[in-house]
């Protein structure tokens, strides 16, 4: 129940930075057409899960970059 | 809210950590959690329930992760903080907690704080330099105002 995240916070700032990118990319038109579009949404995936400093797929495979201190 | 007949027997000001042995931030945590609090062992009551052990307290809490940390006063509950904190962080919450103003503090901790404000300002930046795209700047306004504005005991009864 614990109230898990695995991200550090290079790696947070990280996604919410290519997150914004993309959604850039997707709204700003300078990728054009359904590319654009599926940019402009795949954004939100590395946007949303820098917010909450937890990844999926780190938790999957047992990775993380946030380290403990004790 | 918590369930109140397990906080009324806290009658002075008190802040009780819910933490379970397993977590990682909870262990992180515990070295500055124990030396601020033995700071203010004076003013503030604190107490630490282990949610693998206490579970039948733990769940009358309605506790949903762990650490947890819940403010008490007059036997009632003020605030909840979800998440590891830093010491001036925990410093200041135990001068809350004190002081009565617990509800006061920020409910979200400082590295959250400070992602989702970078994040709202270039999500912001972003919607007012494409169109611009209102939706975008909603999402950044939301997010900058959330993480600088909601106080812990907003929302509560």
């Amino acid at each position: 129940m614990s109230r898990f995240t695995n991200e550090a916070s290079w790696d947070r700032i990280a996604r919410v930075v290519l997150g914004v990118v993309l959604i850039y990319l997707g709204f700003s038109d300078t990728v054009s057409g359904g590319l654009g579009v599926f940019l402009g949404i795949l954004g939100f995936v590395p946007l949303i899960t820098g917010l909450v400093g937890w990844c999926p797929i780190y938790a999957i495979t047992k990775f993380r970059t946030k380290t403990e201190t004790v | 809210m918590a369930n109140d007949s397990v906080l009324t027997s806290f009658e002075q000001p008190t802040l009780i950590e819910v933490m379970a042995p397993h977590c990682g931030e909870c262990r992180a945590m515990q070295p500055d959690l124990d030396a601020v609090a033995g700071e203010y062992q004076d003013r503030v009551d604190f107490v630490v329930l282990d949610a693998t052990v206490e579970t039948d307290q733990v769940a009358s809490l309605r506790v949903l992760g762990t650490p947890t940390l819940i403010a008490v006063s007059s036997g009632q509950e003020v605030a909840r903080f979800t998440g590891r904190r830093t010491r001036p962080e925990l410093r200041e919450l135990f001068d809350a907690v004190a002081d009565g103003k617990a509800e006061s503090i920020s409910k979200v901790s400082g590295s959250d704080r400070f992602v989702w404000t970078v994040a709202g300002v270039l999500l912001g930046g972003v919607g007012l330099t494409t169109g611009p795209s209102w939706f975008l700047v909603a999402i950044g306004l939301g997010l900058v105002g959330y993480a600088n504005i909601a106080r812990a005991g907003s929302g509560r009864k």
